[in-house]
């Protein structure tokens, strides 16, 4: 049996700083996941949210995101972070178009380093990255 | 029972709630961290202790990048193993890499359990009963915060 969690006191160092973004949502979250440089988002409904890199098309969103883009460029320098993006990249979680998925509810979802699945009712819808076959 | 991988990494939660993990994180042999190999299963909860010796708790859940990992013990509280870089585990310290798990603060999250963690390249995401949390690396928008880190201070909760 291991040590129980009430005993084990928590390791922070001294020059701990919590660092942590929140934002609001407007449905309950029931998944998260995480690919290299982007993530995913499921909601109560079914929907599907994503935020971060869109190269590959692995964001699930196409369009381009240019009144982001220029605010972005506007105001990198009060941001902490590094640049990089192109017009596919999502500053902000961002709905995918449920007729992607055939606007049948998602189920579950799962974020590689370059391609996104997502479950829809026994069916798998992959987007991204498609060298190596990862879509069926 | 949980169980996470990476590119080149694998955690495994065992019937007890004990980490299981071999790999790397990476040139890092996290599974062995005093041997070359690193080809079998290294039972965390048997090599590593707290930095007051105190035994690791039980897990539930666990989801993994290939730098780092972010488990749940049964109490809610969540722990970061591995790369400790950009801020992956919610907190910036001098240390950029542990080999032992480090439970992360959780007055960001108003103390409230954590539910689920996801763990990208250098960021991580924090599902919580109060609402989702996000760190880490902002090079691409990963986060999904770079507006609103502009509009609202980094610990305030505005859900």
């Amino acid at each position: 049996m291991y040590g129980a969690a009430n005993n084990v006191q928590l390791v922070l160092e001294q020059d701990d700083n919590p660092i942590y973004n929140t934002f609001p949502m407007l449905e309950r979250i029931v998944g998260i996941s995480a690919g290299d440089c982007h993530s995913l988002i499921l909601t109560e409904s079914g929907n599907v949210w994503s935020a971060g890199n869109g190269s590959f098309g692995r964001t699930g969103r196409f369009f381009f995101n240019l009144f982001l883009l220029l605010l972005y460029n506007y105001l990198n320098t009060y941001i902490r972070t590094g640049s990089g993006l192109d017009g596919h990249d999502s500053l902000v979680f961002m709905k995918i178009d449920p007729r992607h998925f055939d606007n049948v509810k998602v189920d579950a979802i799962a974020a590689g380093d370059t391609h996104s699945l997502c479950l829809c009712s026994g069916s798998v819808y992959g987007f991204g990255d498609n060298c190596s076959v990862k879509e069926k | 029972m949980s169980i996470a991988s990476s590119e080149n990494c694998l955690f495994y939660l065992d019937e007890r709630g004990g980490i299981l993990v071999t790999g790397s994180f990476g040139n890092k042999q996290i599974a062995d961290k005093d041997a070359s190999q690193s080809k079998r299963f290294k039972h965390m909860h048997v090599y590593f202790k707290d930095k007051n010796n105190n035994e690791l708790p039980q897990f539930n859940f666990i989801s993994a990048s290939s730098k780092h990992a972010i488990a749940i013990d049964v109490t809610g509280q969540a722990w970061v193993i591995g790369s400790l870089k950009h801020g992956v585990g919610g907190f910036e310290s001098a240390n950029k890499f542990s080999f032992t798990p480090i439970a992360i603060p959780m007055s960001p999250f108003h103390h409230a359990k954590v539910l689920l963690t996801a763990c990208g390249t250098d960021h991580s995401l924090v599902l919580t009963t109060f609402g989702l949390y996000s760190c880490g690396s902002n090079n691409f928008g990963q986060t999904g915060m770079t507006v609103l880190v502009l509009l609202s201070t980094n610990s305030t909760n505005i859900c």
